[in-house]
């Protein structure tokens, strides 16, 4: 039987969904411009979300300084999407409901795979700032990103090191095996090693981003005697790997992908970073103006370098800013309805063209970013160890 | 082979030192106090601040000052200033729990809650980024020892030494001091220890604080040995701590020291193929270990009278 | 504060996880596999509806799949958890606890190294069941209310009754008839089939499942729900999930310190609420008017109930008992007497089954017993009392007599309790005058009435044979008195056959038809009352010891 008490609480609880019901409706726009960033503050991933929030306020700063769009200021709403799928969706829903025109995020490739629909759906444009996996700009036509897939970047770098060494023979290849970039940045690696009839692969490895001691793995990348390393993991763990392998007195080639390319990798090898190559889909040496101008105002404010999450983050709110721009000079943004801003946002992102810090970049009809410029540089401590550069190598 | 062995016993060594934290306060009060990990992180921190004089980094912005502590004092304080922490953990989260005689899992709860709050607390002031020592700090120590095949980096035998030292002081210390019959006094029993005239709560107060010490210590000894890669690295390592003394049978010294040392050895002997599947392997076996002796390795089953 | 649909449905998702950790804990499992079970379900659910299902003119993917995709995750886990429960059946507390987590990481690892799973990356573009993100409200509401309820109806069914039991102590309920492999098993594979299908529908939900589904973090977040919300009813379980699955996202106004101030609220909340935000309520009930009187028997006392033949329980190489044959008659009251650590109580044990016999053979109307369990035993009419009494202490008298029903099935209590089985109760604390205490916790009772409401639980099972084990102990004379007259009863109006351990020797020759004396566990003198007391043997053996048989 029923209590009646139990009919009381299903009821409230009811009354309270009932309640939420309540639907979103179109508002017109307001100043200043909100554009919505849904990034990871805190968890665990907070290491990566982190630069890329900097990257938003940065570009915030930058572009309102020049003026906004036409004339209207933009203000970067950020919600923390954490570390897990529920939280991401959380943050978009949030966004969408202060009527964001578009929104930067989420950090993970997990996340987008979660949240991303949502903002389809809801005919918000999303350009994901780091998500790297496969199948991400093919969710949805208002799913875009500007972060290059890794199977585009990564053999530049190979090239690089066989450039350096034609003897190379024996490599050895590590990554983290519970980050979705990293495992598929290394099937890339892995394929283009067996497809190259001078290599032969000695050992395949896998660590855990959040692992810190890697002796396991170091010894036994020592037993086979490789001439080349190839490392695709993160700073921490990546950078942690190089300085345990290089103690433990590995004396030849360093490959690291894509998540080492951050200066946050100095720190944690130091010295031991010296000749690491990386290939990169940015570089803060590039001559592009627009990176001049990011690479100066970071390091104004930190002292260092910026990484690639955070010029990445800095170039999806400017390709939104820039994109309304356009739309402004032909009808001013502040008349749309936001519905309608979001629907011509999103036309005019995929037919344009933007000369950003990670060079010029277009987008194809999926939404994938098209991206000229890849770089291999290879670090170069300072003389203090503490700090260094990626310098190219082409 | 020896290879493995090594390996496993310096990562082992420092499992054991952190275990050996938890497994004093479940022998006195039966229950587990999960901040332990959190505190591990704050000690590692600490260290490294005193160490390199650059503070904050995340929402407090980061401040270099020039009061640079030479690392061995550096580790003292910290390791004082976490023995403090830990005994007011003791003080603010399990005392009022104690003295209203509460269930074993709200003390579980609450020192969750703490250690969401410390770690937390810690993104906050260092922001997510790997902290790491400046490699010159312990430039006394070889980088590496090599022992005909054998490598072994200067580091990991400084961290296997150090713990194995303070792991058999301790040992010592609690089979023949009085504060190891006071310890075990109270374990026993809190009423006939306070007739014995054993100050209960000061002794509480002290293992507390012993384990906040010991948390330190290990966070310390990782620290240099790796890196501190962000504050939810305490929680991780905190669950390790936590398989390491179930495995060797709960609130038993010894059993902490051989579980932390078994897990160790375990995880540097999962062949190289199946790198993959590590952290399951630990799991895996601390399962398998439950299935054939519910009590852990070490620990003995508690007699039912009926 | 501003809550939107999917708060709500992950409010409600988080309730279930929450239920799904109460269910095992109802039996007195800490169980904290809720996470695997959960990732589980979700890959059957993103499996079948990413590589099963092809319809690509549909735009929304029928709810018939999601409905029976969740059967399917329910029916799976719970397989899978009837295999894993029998497993961890011996582990207890923080070990058992420590053993699902344990699990928790290995399912997790295997996700990820897995082909079939996607890796780290997970399997993505599952198909939407609704229009809209809220339609999913119409999949969790329903869900979690059905599932509510029925755990609801389960803590009121008599599953739920001996999952309390077990809770409290399970050598008690063995005791009662109650099986505790079975009912452990049952709990710990319900928990898991309410995580299953709770994950299947969140597949749907989150869009994409991968490995980070279910991790220990999630693990400790469940626990917390529900030491916080209350462990005592489904309600408490659901509300801790609802609400601090919602804390973080109400305080996200707060930015970067919402975390903190979410561990903090944690703190507090454990040490202000310590019984949780729904706690235990007593559960009273009235008395009746009245209650029909207790039916008697009469039995003859020719024939032998209960054989012991040439019985050993041997630890090592100490012989607790050695080579004791004895037969009981029925509707006799036989005395077990001796001098400390005589083996007495392991006699007893070995006959309820709570020790293994090295050898020998125990009979028990003509049938062998020797290696049947416990609550087998229970069953077919062996019912003891505890010398360090076994009560449900944080039950009421009430309930403490009703856990003993277990013995029998539903149509036996048909036919042995005409008015129900509670009237009998209420009969039965006439009988050892606890009526006034029937809605008191039996830990509260003093010493006496502890002694009482053990027999009277071990009475309502109707056992052919009642084995007591020291039932006067700690009483004042009077008390002993008291129970003296109704120990006699016990076999002159119900015709139970009963086997006393006893100290007080005044009560065992007073009352006894015959005695077997025990002195390091063989069997030294068995007769009448009057041929125990003048044995030289069984002098000797008392005296021995410093005890004299004449005054005990």
């Amino acid at each position: 039987m029923l209590a009646n008490r139990n009919v009381r609480q299903i009821a409230l609880g009811g009354a309270l969904v009932l309640l939420t019901f309540g639907s979103h409706l179109g508002a017109a726009m307001t100043e200043p411009l909100p554009i919505g960033a849904a990034l990871s503050q805190t968890s665990n991933v907070a290491l990566l979300g982190q630069e890329q929030i900097i990257g938003v306020r940065l570009a915030e700063e930058y572009f309102n300084s020049k003026g906004g769009v036409g004339g209207t200021k933009i203000q970067v709403i950020l919600e923390d999407s954490a570390g897990d799928e529920a939280s991401a969706i959380n943050a978009f829903n949030a966004l969408i409901r202060k009527n964001v025109v578009a929104i930067v995020g989420p950090t993970l490739s997990q996340q987008a795979f979660a949240a991303d629909p949502l903002a389809d759906k809801a005919k918000v444009p999303v350009l994901g700032p780091s998500n790297t996996a496969k199948g991400i700009p093919q969710i949805g036509p208002f799913v875009t990103r500007v972060s290059a897939p890794v199977a585009i970047v990564a053999p530049h770098a190979l090239e690089a090191a066989l450039k350096r060494n034609p003897q190379l023979k024996n490599v050895a290849v590590l990554y983290a095996q519970n980050d979705a970039f990293n495992t598929s940045e290394s099937m890339t690696f892995q394929e283009a090693v067996k497809a190259d009839k001078r290599l032969t692969l000695g050992t395949i490895q896998k660590f855990q981003t959040t692992d810190t001691d890697f002796t396991t793995q170091a010894s036994e990348v020592m037993k086979v005697k490789p001439d080349l390393v190839i490392i695709s993991g993160l700073a921490a763990d990546g950078g942690n790997l190089v300085k345990q392998l290089r103690q433990l007195g590995y004396k030849g080639l360093i490959v690291g992908g894509n998540g080492l390319n951050t200066p946050n990798v100095f720190p944690v090898c130091q010295k031991y970073c010296d000749g690491i190559l990386i290939a990169q889909a940015y570089s803060p040496e590039a001559g592009d103006a627009m990176n001049k101008a990011l690479v100066e105002l970071y390091q104004k404010k930190h002292k260092k370098m910026p990484g690639q999450f955070t010029a990445q983050a800095f170039t999806a709110v400017q390709v939104i800013v820039e994109a309304l721009s356009a739309i402004d000079q032909k009808k001013k943004v502040t008349t749309y309805d936001v519905k309608e801003l979001r629907q011509e946002l999103n036309k005019q992102i995929l037919g344009q063209s933007f000369q950003t810090a990670l060079g010029p970049i277009s987008f194809d009809k999926d939404g994938e970013i098209v991206q000229k410029s890849f770089y291999v540089a290879e670090i170069k401590m300072d003389a203090d160890n503490k700090n260094g550069k990626f310098s190219f190598l082409k | 082979m020896l290879q493995i062995l090594l390996n496993g016993l310096s990562i082992g060594s420092v499992y054991a030192l952190f275990a050996l934290g938890y497994a004093l306060v479940f022998s006195l009060l039966g229950v587990i106090n999960f901040a332990q990990g959190a505190v591990f992180a704050v000690g590692a921190y600490l260290t490294w601040s005193l160490t390199t004089g650059s503070w904050g980094g995340g929402q407090v912005p980061l401040w270099e000052t020039e009061m640079r502590l030479p690392f061995l004092a550096a580790a003292a304080v910290s390791l004082v200033v976490c023995a403090a922490l830990s005994a007011l953990i003791e003080r603010f989260a399990f005392e009022p729990l104690r003295r209203r005689k509460a269930e074993p899992l709200l003390y579980l709860v609450s020192s969750l809650g703490v250690a969401i709050v410390l770690v937390n607390a810690l993104l906050l002031m260092y922001g997510a980024e790997t902290r790491n020592f400046d490699l010159d700090t312990l430039s006394f120590i070889p980088v590496l020892v090599e022992w005909g095949d054998l490598r072994v980096r200067g580091i990991q035998l400084v961290i296997l030494v150090v713990s194995l030292l303070v792991l058999a002081a301790l040992l010592l210390l609690f089979r023949f001091s009085m504060v190891g019959k006071a310890l075990r006094a109270v374990a026993e029993n809190q009423t006939t220890a306070s007739l014995l005239g054993i100050p209960v709560h000061r002794t509480i107060v002290l293992t507390f604080a012993l384990s906040g010490a010991l948390a330190s210590l290990a966070g310390t000894l990782v620290a240099t040995g790796f890196s501190i890669p962000g504050p939810h690295f305490g929680l991780l390592f905190g669950l390790k701590g936590l398989a390491v003394i179930v495995l060797g049978g709960m609130g038993e010294i010894s059993g902490a020291v051989l579980g932390g040392l078994l897990l160790g050895l375990i995880e540097a002997a999962v062949p190289a193929e199946y790198s993959g599947y590590k952290e399951a392997v630990a799991f895996a076996l601390l399962f398998l270990v439950l299935m054939v002796r519910p009590q852990g390795l070490l620990g003995r089953r508690p007699l039912e009278k009926l | 504060m501003d809550l939107d649909a999917f708060i709500i449905i992950v409010m409600l998702q988080q309730a279930l996880l929450g239920i799904s950790l109460y269910v095992p804990l109802m039996s007195g499992q800490l169980s904290l596999a809720s996470p695997a079970f959960y990732a589980i379900g979700g890959y059957l659910a993103a499996l079948v509806s990413t590589k099963l299902w092809t319809s690509p003119d549909a735009s929304l993917y029928p709810w018939t799949w999601v409905l029976g995709e969740m059967l399917l995750a329910g029916l799976l886990c719970f397989i899978l958890a009837q295999g894993i429960g029998r497993m961890v059946l011996r582990l207890r507390g923080i070990y058992l606890a420590l053993a699902t987590l344990a699990l928790v990481e290995v399912v997790r690892v295997l996700c990820l190294n897995l082909e079939w799973t996607g890796g780290a990356i997970g399997i993505f573009s599952i198909p939407q069941v609704f229009e809209e993100q809220q339609g999913y409200l119409w999949l969790f509401l329903p869900l979690f209310v059905g599932v509510a309820l029925l755990v609801r109806k389960l803590e009121s069914s008599r599953i739920g009754e001996a999952f309390r039991a077990l809770r409290e102590d399970e050598f008690a309920a063995a005791a009662m008839g109650i099986d505790p492999a079975r009912y452990k098993t049952l709990a710990f594979a319900w928990g898991a089939a309410i995580a299953g299908v709770t994950g299947a529908a969140s597949a749907h939900l989150m869009n994409t499942w991968n490995a980070r589904q279910g991790t220990f973090d999630a693990s400790i977040n469940i626990l917390a729900y529900v030491v916080i919300g209350g462990p005592w009813s489904v309600w408490g379980a659901a509300l801790g999930g609802a609400i601090l699955s919602a804390l973080p996202e109400i305080l996200r106004p707060l930015q970067d310190y919402r975390l903190v101030v979410n561990g903090i609220l944690i703190v507090l909340a454990s040490l202000y609420l310590p019984r949780g935000l729904v706690p235990d309520r007593r559960r009273k009930r009235p008395r009746p008017s009245s209650w029909p009187a207790l039916r008697e028997a009469r039995a003859d006392g020719s024939a032998e109930i209960l054989q012991m033949d040439a019985l050993s329980v041997h630890f090592g190489g100490l012989k607790a008992v050695h080579a004791v044959s004895l037969g009981i008659k029925r509707g006799e009251i036989f005395g077990l007497i001796g001098p400390n650590g005589a083996g007495k109580t392991t006699v007893f044990n070995v006959l309820t089954g709570f020790v293994p016999a090295t050898a020998g053979t125990v009979r028990f109307l003509d049938h062998d017993i020797t290696h049947a369990s416990v609550h087998h035993r229970a069953r077919w009419g062996l019912m003891r009392t505890f010398q360090n009494l076994r009560l449900l202490k944080q039950q009421t008298v009430l309930e403490n007599i009703l856990s003993a029903t277990h013995r029998f099935n539903a149509e036996q209590r048909r036919t042995l309790f005409p008015a129900g089985a509670e009237a009998e109760a209420w009969a039965w604390m006439e009988f050892t005058g606890l009526l006034d205490k029937a809605d008191r916790h039996a830990g509260d009772l003093n010493y006496g009435d502890q002694r009482r409401l053990e027999m009277a639980r071990a009475l309502m099972a109707r056992p052919d044979i009642l084995l007591m084990d020291e039932p006067v102990a700690g009483m004042n004379p009077n008390e002993k008195a008291g129970m003296q007259a109704l120990i006699r009863q016990i076999r002159d109006r119900f015709g139970i056959t009963v086997i006393l351990i006893e100290h007080h020797v005044p009560l065992v020759l007073g009352i006894c038809d015959r005695i077997a004396v025990l002195n390091f566990g063989e069997l030294i003198a068995l007769g009448k009352p009057s041929e125990i007391q003048n044995n030289p043997a069984v002098r000797q053996a008392y005296l021995g010891s410093s005890e004299d048989v004449q005054h005990g």
